[in-house]
C-alpha cells in the first residue's frame, strides 16, 4: 500500500512536473510574441519618424536611435538615387546592447513625382526651334515638331510624340450655380464609391490622345487609373479596356482644375459609339479621397438615345447611376509630328518620332518614316511617343496662388528691393541694372516682370534643399548676365534647391503670339517655365532646364540639365513631399 | 503460548480503511491525469495558435493585395470567406524587393481533410523565395476571413485593404472537446 502510494505520488509529481513545464513553455512563447511584436511596431514607429522627419527636413534627415515605450529604434537612411531613399528600421525590446527581441523594416521612401522635371528641355504642343550651334546637355521630350538647326547637338535622347489636336473632340463643364462635387475613392456613409465613369460619344473615328479631368483632391489620395472603356449594356465594360493612364497625384490639388491624363497606348474610337473614362481607385482612408466636379443639370448633350451618363461602382460589375455629368475633355485625332535637322545636327542617345529628318543619331533612331538620317540602329515601324502631361499643372499654379494671395502688395515696384517677401504684387516688377533681390516663395507678380543687366534674383538660404517658385501672369523679359538662383546663391546650384521662374502668360491664344519669357542674348541663367506660353533664348545663355508649350532657342544656346530637377521640391504646395514607396515594406 | 495477532475486525478495518485509501489515491491519480491531458491540450493549442496568428499577420502585413483566384487560368483556388489568397512583393537574391512582381500565398483548409490548415507559397518565377506548402494545423474547426476597406467597412476581397481573420482549433479526447481560438485585424503594408 505504501508502496503503491509513492507511486501515485510520483506519478503526481511527474504529472505536475509536465504542467509546469508547459506552462513555462507557453509563458515563454507568449512573452516572445508580446516583445517581437512590440519590437516590430518600435521598427514602425522608426519608419513614421522617418517619413516625417525627411518631408520636415526636405529631404537631409540622415536617421536617428531613439528610446521608446519599452525599447530603442534605430533608423538609418541610405540614398538609392536623387529621389529615392532607402530607410531601414530597426526595433530593440528591452534595449539595442541586450536584446530579447529585434525587428527590422525595409522600405523605400520617395518624392513625389508630380513635379518632376524629367528632360532637359521639355516643349508642350508648340514644338521647339533650335538655331545653329547649340547644345542641349540632357534629354528632350516635345510634344509638338523639333526643328533643329545646322551644328547643333542634343546629348540625351529626343522623344517628340505624336501630337494631339489643340481642341477637345468632346467637353463638358457645369456652369455654377449648378456646379457640385462627386466625391469618390473611400467609403461614403457604408458604399465603397471607388470607381466612377463618364460616357461620351466621339464625333469622329480617330485616336483618342489625351483625356481631360476635372477633379480635385482631399488630402493625399493614392495615383488613381484612368480608362477607357467599351460599353456594354449602358454600363461601362470593365472587360475591355481600350487604353489606360495615370492621374498623377501631385499634379491635383484642393481646386478643381482640368488634369491633363495621356495613355500608354492611342486606340482608334468609332464616332458616334458610346465610350465611358472611367477613374479607377483602390479605396483610401477616410481623409483621403477624390472629387469630380459635376454639372447637377446634366447638361452634356451627346445624343438621345442612348444619352450620355455618369456612373459609379465598388469595383463589382454592378453600376449605380449618377444624376448629372462630370467635367471631361476628350482629346481625339493625332498629328503627324517630327524631328528635322540639318546639316551636322547630332542627337546622341536615341531618337523617338513618327517622322525623322535630316539627322545623325548615335544611339537607335525609332519611328515610322524616316529621310537622310545615319542611326545606330533603325528601328522602322515603331509606335509614336505618348504626348506627356507639364510636369506643373494649372492646378499647382492656382495652390501656390492662393498662398502668394495671402499677402497683398500694391503699385508698380521699379526699384530694386533687397527682398521680396512671400505675397501677391499687383502691378509689374521691374529690376534696374545690378539688383540683387532675395525671394521668399512663393512670390506671384500679376504684370509683367523686367530684368535689367546683371542682376540676381535668389531665393532665401534658409529654404536649404527645398525649391521656391516665382510666378508671373504677365511677360517676363531678361537682358544680359541676369541669374535665377536657388537658396546656394551660386550661378548653378546643387544643393538641389532652384527658384521656378514662371510666366502665366498664354502666347498660344496672344492675337501677337508674344513671348510669354524672352531672354535676351548673352550670360542669363536659370530654370524657365511656362505652361502656356512661348520661351525665346536669344544668343549665347546656359540654362539648366527649360519647359513651354512652344520653345525657340537661339544660336549657342546651352542648357546643361541638372539630374537634381527629377524631384525638385517645395517646401510647401504641391508636390515633392517624401512618402513611403508601395510594395517596398519588407521585414528583414 | 499462544501468540498474540491482529483480529478479523482489525484485519477487516485495515482492508477497508486500505481499500478507501486506494480508490482515492485512484481517483488522485485519474483526476490528475485527465487534468494533465486537459492543460497539455490547452498548452499545445495556445502555442500553435500563437504560432498560426504569427504567420498569417506577417503575412497579411506583407501584403500588396487579395487576388481573386489563382492561377489566372483553370484557378486552383478561389478566395472566399475561408480561403485567402494574397500576393507579396517577390523577392531577389540579396532578399530585396522585385518592384511589381509578386509572389502568391494561399491559406485554406486542406480540400481532402477540413481539419488540415495548409500555408501554400507559389514564388513567381524570378523570385528566390522558397516554394513551400505548410501545414500550420491538422486540428482545425473553423477558418474565416473578412475583408474590409481602410475605414473597416465590409468589402470585396479585391478591393480590401485590410483583413481579419478567425481561427478555432477543436481537440477531442474521450468525453471531452478542446476549443480554442485565435483572431485578429491586419492592415496590408504594401496596398
Amino acid at each position: 500500500m505504501f508502496i503503491l502510494a509513492v507511486i501515485a505520488l510520483m506519478l503526481v509529481l511527474i504529472n505536475s512536473i509536465v504542467l509546469i513545464g508547459g506552462a513555462l513553455t507557453f509563458k515563454q512563447s507568449a512573452s516572445y510574441s508580446i516583445d517581437s511584436t512590440q519590437a516590430l511596431n518600435l521598427a514602425e514607429a522608426g519608419i513614421d519618424k522617418a517619413v516625417a522627419s525627411m518631408n520636415t527636413s526636405a529631404g537631409s534627415y540622415s536617421g536617428e536611435e531613439t528610446n521608446l515605450g519599452n525599447g530603442t529604434y534605430i533608423v538609418s537612411v541610405i540614398p538609392k538615387n536623387s529621389t529615392t531613399s532607402i530607410i531601414e528600421s530597426t526595433g530593440y525590446i528591452p534595449n539595442k546592447t541586450n536584446p530579447k527581441s529585434k525587428k527590422t523594416i525595409r522600405i523605400e521612401m520617395s518624392k513625389g513625382v508630380g513635379v518632376a522635371f524629367n528632360y532637359g528641355v521639355q516643349v508642350g504642343d508648340g514644338g521647339l526651334y533650335m538655331e545653329q550651334q547649340g547644345t542641349i546637355d540632357g534629354s528632350l521630350y516635345s510634344n509638338g515638331n523639333a526643328v533643329i538647326d545646322q551644328q547643333s547637338e542634343i546629348l540625351g535622347d529626343v522623344y517628340v510624340a505624336g501630337g494631339t489636336q489643340p481642341t477637345a473632340d468632346q467637353e463638358h463643364e457645369c456652369v455654377p450655380p449648378n456646379c457640385s462635387d462627386f466625391l469618390f475613392g473611400k467609403n461614403f456613409s457604408g458604399q465603397n464609391i471607388y470607381d466612377v465613369a463618364q460616357s461620351f460619344k466621339p464625333s469622329q473615328t480617330q485616336i483618342i490622345n489625351k483625356v481631360g479631368l476635372k477633379i480635385k483632391k482631399f488630402g493625399n489620395p493614392q495615383t488613381a487609373t484612368v480608362k477607357i472603356l467599351s460599353d456594354s449594356g449602358d454600363n461601362p465594360d470593365r472587360n475591355n479596356v481600350l487604353a489606360s493612364g495615370t492621374i498623377q497625384s501631385n499634379l491635383v490639388t484642393s481646386q478643381y482644375s482640368f488634369i491633363d491624363v495621356t495613355f500608354t497606348s492611342s486606340p482608334t474610337l468609332t464616332a458616334g459609339t458610346t465610350y465611358w473614362i472611367m477613374i479607377d481607385t483602390s479605396g483610401n482612408t477616410s481623409s483621403n479621397y477624390w472629387a469630380w466636379e459635376l454639372d447637377t443639370l446634366a447638361g452634356y448633350t451627346c445624343s438621345s438615345t442612348p444619352p450620355c451618363l455618369a456612373k459609379w461602382s465598388t469595383g463589382s460589375s454592378t453600376w449605380n447611376t449618377i444624376s448629372g455629368d462630370l467635367g471631361f475633355k476628350v482629346y481625339m485625332g493625332g498629328v503627324i509630328n517630327y524631328i528635322k535637322g540639318a546639316n551636322m545636327v547630332k542627337i546622341a542617345g536615341d531618337a523617338h518620332a513618327n517622322t525623322l529628318i535630316d539627322l545623325g543619331i548615335g544611339g537607335g533612331a525609332y519611328y515610322q518614316s524616316a529621310q537622310n538620317i545615319t542611326a545606330g540602329s533603325l528601328h522602322p515601324g515603331s509606335s509614336d511617343p505618348q504626348p506627356l502631361p507639364m510636369p506643373i499643372s494649372q492646378g499647382n499654379i492656382d495652390e501656390w496662388k492662393d498662398q502668394a494671395d495671402e499677402n497683398i502688395y500694391t503699385g508698380d515696384i521699379t526699384n530694386c528691393p533687397s527682398v521680396l517677401n512671400s505675397g501677391k504684387y499687383v502691378g509689374n516688377v521691374t529690376l534696374p541694372d545690378l539688383c540683387s533681390v532675395t525671394v521668399y516663395s512663393p512670390v506671384w507678380i500679376t504684370g509683367n516682370f523686367y530684368m535689367d543687366q546683371q542682376s540676381k534674383i535668389r531665393l532665401d538660404s534658409s529654404y536649404g534643399a527645398s525649391s521656391g517658385v516665382f510666378i508671373t501672369d504677365g511677360t517676363i523679359t531678361m537682358e544680359q548676365q541676369n541669374h535665377i538662383q536657388g537658396s546656394c546663391w551660386q550661378d548653378t546650384c546643387t544643393n538641389g534647391s532652384y527658384l521656378f521662374l514662371i510666366s502665366e502668360f498664354n502666347s498660344r491664344d496672344d492675337p501677337e503670339g508674344d513671348y510669354a519669357i524672352h531672354v535676351q542674348q548673352q550670360g542669363n541663367t536659370g530654370v524657365l517655365y511656362s505652361n502656356l506660353g512661348t520661351i525665346r533664348v536669344e544668343q549665347q545663355n546656359d540654362f539648366t532646364e527649360i519647359t513651354a508649350w512652344k520653345i525657340s532657342l537661339g544660336q549657342q544656346i546651352d542648357i546643361t540639365y541638372d539630374q537634381g530637377l527629377a524631384g525638385a521640391f517645395f517646401s510647401s504646395g504641391p508636390g515633392g513631399s517624401y512618402s513611403v514607396v508601395k510594395g517596398t515594406y519588407q521585414e528583414k | 503460548m499462544k501468540t498474540k495477532g491482529f483480529t478479523l475486525v482489525e484485519l477487516l478495518i485495515v482492508m477497508a480503511v486500505s481499500a478507501i485509501a486506494g480508490v482515492l489515491l485512484l481517483q488522485v491519480l485519474v483526476n490528475n491525469n485527465s487534468l494533465v491531458v486537459d492543460q497539455s491540450f490547452k498548452i499545445s493549442h495556445g502555442l500553435n495558435l500563437n504560432d498560426i496568428s504569427s504567420i498569417i499577420e506577417n503575412d497579411i502585413k506583407s501584403s500588396a493585395g487579395v487576388v481573386a483566384e489563382y492561377p489566372d487560368s483553370n484557378p486552383i483556388y478561389i478566395t472566399s470567406d475561408n480561403t485567402l489568397i494574397i500576393k507579396i512583393p517577390s523577392i531577389n537574391q540579396d532578399e530585396d524587393v522585385i518592384p511589381d512582381i509578386f509572389d502568391h500565398i494561399v491559406v485554406a483548409a486542406d480540400s481532402a481533410n477540413q481539419k488540415v490548415l495548409r500555408r501554400i507559397t507559389i514564388p513567381s518565377e524570378q523570385s528566390s523565395r522558397p516554394s513551400n506548402n505548410r501545414v500550420l494545423t491538422s486540428s482545425l474547426s473553423l477558418i474565416k476571413f473578412s475583408y474590409l476597406d481602410s475605414t473597416g467597412v465590409s468589402t470585396t476581397p479585391t478591393n480590401a485593404s485590410k483583413i481579419n481573420y478567425i481561427v478555432n482549433l477543436l481537440n477531442k479526447s474521450g468525453l471531452n472537446n478542446y476549443q480554442s481560438s485565435t483572431s485578429g485585424e491586419i492592415n496590408f503594408r504594401n496596398n
